[in-house]
């Protein structure tokens, strides 16, 4: 990692984590609604940003490649969405907790998937990526449970701040940790 | 390619360019275990990481495709696997990004291919094998860039399979699954692939994953539309390929015996040596089946009278393993991790030079200083360079 990717990621990270404080800040001090908005927002934002990106790609990669008008379509798409979010005021739970749910279960399963395969090859570092992967599945799991069974919409803001919080510092980790960067003549 | 051509195959080429039984088996050894040298592989024996040569599926999934995680994946995939044709390629009216991307495309006999055989020239046989490799890959894998992109390996539903009946070719066409447990269907043209991602530097973009194994297939002949073609048909005749391949890889190997001159050229096949085999050559090529292993491990046995032991990826790790640490340079794997890291280095060294970024920096000693010193020592010790001068 160069310095400047460094610098960017250390940026990223701390604003990640302060979004994640504000949700869980939103939800002990003004009731889980305020949270819930303040999540909604960031998935409005997200979209729209990623659905700029994506027509900015079209224009200038994608309008050479052969069908390449799916991807057109695709930013469009995804911006649009970004703006109806944005526009929603009181969305339902349920899609939180199913984002949530694809979210963690996804992410465990390729880290639990890429640990037994790590092992099955004979690499000596397999159990903490193990471990890391069962835990992010468990926690995927909690907001179903929270979302689902309690119905509790606090809960799930709290796990989703949690969940900001943690991919925010594992940002600043990969910031200070040694990039295994191969130097070849 | 698969084990079948990289492994057998290239025993029956470096028998045909002259090398003996257990030298065809440490040629075709290397040249198969191209494919498997990973960074788990590389874990489990403690050998260097900068020597893998290939990705294992579930490290693709794990790999990061920020820059970083970009370039690695370039170096290995476009140093072993995806040989750029013309890193110089003058095409107009794109932008800088899509031009790089556009010029790592391989294709058969780029300069990079003769840097590739003259860089095994006068070096082990584990060299001589991972060359064969990269060499027989320009031809199956022409068309296709070693790196994450979607503007370039996309592909469309346009896609016919090209089937010969009775003296002529017949259009079928072809359909694609995404299921990774499912299998090749040949007798009903349906074969397994990756899925679409709209996003340009996915690994599901990576390579012909988005024509799944057909590249792999000696038998099969198609047409489609490759992403970077401005809408034009092409023609893919993996027979004709494979046995220019076997042609090139003979010469190749001739050469580095010091049988054909003392430069390598290129378009240049060892015909005559192959003619008497023509015949044979053909149908093992063109039978139409997902593994052709058992006809080459039959043709190789026939040609050298000797027994051709299956891969056994176990074979050499012990060696390794219990090395003391100055002579593992000196055992079966560490002579095929130095040429690995010379070839990347090789390769990395061309992309950079040519102002594309894809591959990383390749960071010259004497201008910058300490940085890559483990790299360079080892690279020194390997051609055989004076270190005190």
């Amino acid at each position: 990692m160069s310095r400047f990717q460094k610098i960017k990621n250390l940026i990223k990270g701390l604003i990640v984590i302060l979004f994640g404080l504000l949700v869980i800040g939103l939800v002990y001090y003004e009731g889980p609604d305020d949270g819930l908005e303040v999540i909604i927002f960031i998935l409005a934002a997200a979209l729209i940003l990623r659905g700029m990106g994506v027509l900015h790609f079209y224009s200038t990669m994608a309008r050479h490649m052969v069908g390449g008008q799916q991807v057109l379509y695709v930013g469009f798409v995804i911006f649009c969405f970004g703006l109806l979010t944005m526009s929603i005021h009181n969305l339902h739970p349920s899609f939180l907790i199913g984002y949530l749910f694809v979210l963690y279960a996804f992410t465990g399963g390729v880290d639990v998937a890429g640990a037994l395969s790590a092992r099955k090859n004979g690499a000596k570092h397999w159990r903490l990526k193990l471990v890391f992967g069962i835990l992010t599945i468990i926690f995927g799991l909690l907001a179903a449970v929270a979302g689902f069974i309690y119905k509790s919409t606090g809960v799930i803001a709290l796990i989703y701040g949690v969940g900001v919080i943690i991919s925010g510092c594992a940002m600043i980790k990969n910031v200070f940790t040694k990039t295994e960067v191969v130097y070849i003549q | 390619m698969q084990e079948d051509f990289h492994y057998y195959a290239t025993y029956c080429a470096a028998f045909l360019a002259g090398f003996n039984h257990e030298e065809s088996k440490a040629i075709c050894y290397s040249a198969q275990f191209v494919d498997l040298c990973s960074r788990t592989f590389l874990d489990g024996v403690g050998g260097p990481k900068e020597a893998a040569t290939t990705q294992l599926m579930l490290e693709m999934l794990d790999a990061k495709t920020d820059l970083i995680g970009l370039q690695n994946i370039t170096r290995i995939w476009a140093s072993f696997h995806f040989l750029p044709f013309d890193l110089y390629n003058p095409i107009k009216h794109r932008k800088k990004k899509y031009k790089n991307k556009y010029r790592m495309i391989c294709n058969s006999n780029g300069a990079l291919v003769a840097d590739t055989v003259n860089l095994a020239k006068g070096k082990t046989l584990q060299a001589v094998g991972l060359a064969m490799h990269v060499l027989a890959d320009t031809w199956a894998h022409k068309y296709f860039a070693g790196t994450p992109t979607l503007v370039i390996n996309n592909t469309t539903d346009y896609f016919f399979e090209l089937i010969e009946k009775d003296g002529r070719l017949e259009e079928r066409k072809l359909q694609f699954t995404h299921n990774p447990k499912a299998k090749d269907d040949i007798d009903n043209s349906i074969y397994v692939n990756t899925i679409y991602q709209y996003e340009e530097n996915t690994v599901m973009n990576l390579g012909h994953g988005r024509v799944g194994h057909l590249p792999d297939l000696s038998f099969i002949r198609y047409k489609y539309m490759p992403a970077w073609g401005n809408y034009r048909e092409i023609v893919k005749d993996n027979p004709d390929d494979y046995m220019h391949a076997f042609a090139q890889m003979v010469y190749a190997m001739r050469y580095l015996r010091g049988l054909e001159g003392d430069r390598f050229e290129l378009n240049k096949y060892a015909w005559d040596v192959i003619e008497p085999y023509k015949d044979r050559l053909k149908s093992i090529i063109e039978t139409r089946r997902l593994d052709a292993s058992e006809d080459w491990k039959a043709f190789g046995e026939e040609l050298s009278g000797a027994k051709i032991p299956a891969f056994d990826l176990s074979l050499y790790q012990e060696e390794y393993k219990t090395a003391e640490k100055e002579n593992k340079n000196n055992t079966f794997l560490g002579g095929f991790f130095l040429a690995a890291i010379a070839q990347k280095s090789m390769v990395t060294k061309a992309i950079f030079t040519s102002k594309n970024p894809l591959a990383g920096i390749a960071l010259d000693y004497n201008e910058k200083g300490l940085r890559g010193i483990k790299d360079y020592l080892k690279l020194m010790e390997y051609s055989g360079l004076d270190l005190t001068r």
